[in-house]
């Protein structure tokens, strides 16, 4: 696929990710590499800008005695996955017209 | 290179940009190899994957809105400086006002008061000639009732609208004292 292709669709990879479950760093790089392979440092700055932008928010818990950070995903990041959707119809048309 | 020495190494490239705020790249790194290692992957083979901490800090700066971002930031620091001296002038002329206001307020709200029970006394002590005198006091009274009102209602008004100047106010002044906060951390 397209790099650039692949860097839209990462942040929203990251998101579904955690549609469903609270997530660290390293569980999301595995869930994410089943699908599509994303390395450590392109994770980070995703993970960065959607906290920024509100997508998602972070805690910390103890996990064998050191910090872990948690990412969850807020009621803005949920919006966003829906606006996906219908996005996802709008590629879909053109696709078919692309392929067909 | 283990764990240490990368954290080591990272922080070393990381120095040389002011722009990127380094403990949190690190503690991700550092949460990262740890699980990582938790999970049973080789420490060293996980941080070769990794990239040269070169690359690592590269893609940092790479990243467009990480970019657009600092720039904000440049341009927010001359804004900043502008404002704050807009806002002690505005500040200042406001202050003058509220306390121009507010010390005419409380000289009407007490006529008002003087006048209310000027009137009363006058009317228990003489003994008025007729109902025209009993009108004229009653008429007093009204006056200085609707002089209290007019002050309270004033003030009031006014508090109204100074609302959101006070939460500005006290939000700049919360800010300030945040990121004096924040800065201190980041110099330990």
């Amino acid at each position: 696929m397209d790099s650039q292709q692949k860097k839209g669709l990462l942040e929203l990879m990251v998101l579904a990710s955690l549609k469903y479950d609270d997530s660290y760093g390293y569980d999301i790089k595995q869930n994410i590499n089943d699908v599509m392979e994303i390395s450590e440092s392109t994770l980070y700055p995703i993970l960065r800008r959607l906290d920024k932008q509100g997508f998602l928010e972070t805690y910390q818990t103890i996990y064998n005695s050191r910090v872990r950070k948690y990412y969850k995903i807020t009621r803005e990041g949920i919006e966003k996955l829906k606006q996906s959707d219908s996005d996802f119809r709008e590629v879909k048309m053109l696709y078919d017209y692309i392929l067909r | 290179m283990n764990r240490k020495q990368f954290l080591r190494a990272l922080k070393e490239e990381l120095r040389k940009r002011r722009d990127i705020e380094t403990e949190e790249v690190l503690f991700y790194y550092d949460e990262m190899i740890q699980d990582a290692s938790d999970n049973g992957e080789s420490e060293d083979v996980f941080i070769m994957n990794l990239g040269s901490v070169k690359d690592i800090v590269r893609r940092l700066e790479d990243d467009k809105d990480f970019l657009n971002e600092v720039k904000d930031k440049n341009i927010n620091v001359v804004k900043n400086v502008l404002s704050t001296t807009v806002k002690v002038i505005g500040y200042f002329i406001f202050g003058v006002i509220a306390f121009s206001l507010g010390v005419t307020c409380i000289s009407v709200f007490f006529s008002g008061v003087g006048v209310v029970i000027a009137a009363i006394i006058r009317g228990f002590m003489s003994t008025p000639p007729d109902i025209y005198g009993y009108l004229i006091l009653f008429g007093i009274v009204l006056i200085g009732f609707s002089l209290i009102i007019l002050s309270v209602g004033v003030v009031k008004w006014f508090f109204n609208q100074a609302h959101p100047a006070l939460l500005t106010i006290f939000r700049s002044i919360n800010d300030f004292i945040n990121k004096r906060g924040k800065n201190n951390g980041k110099d330990v």
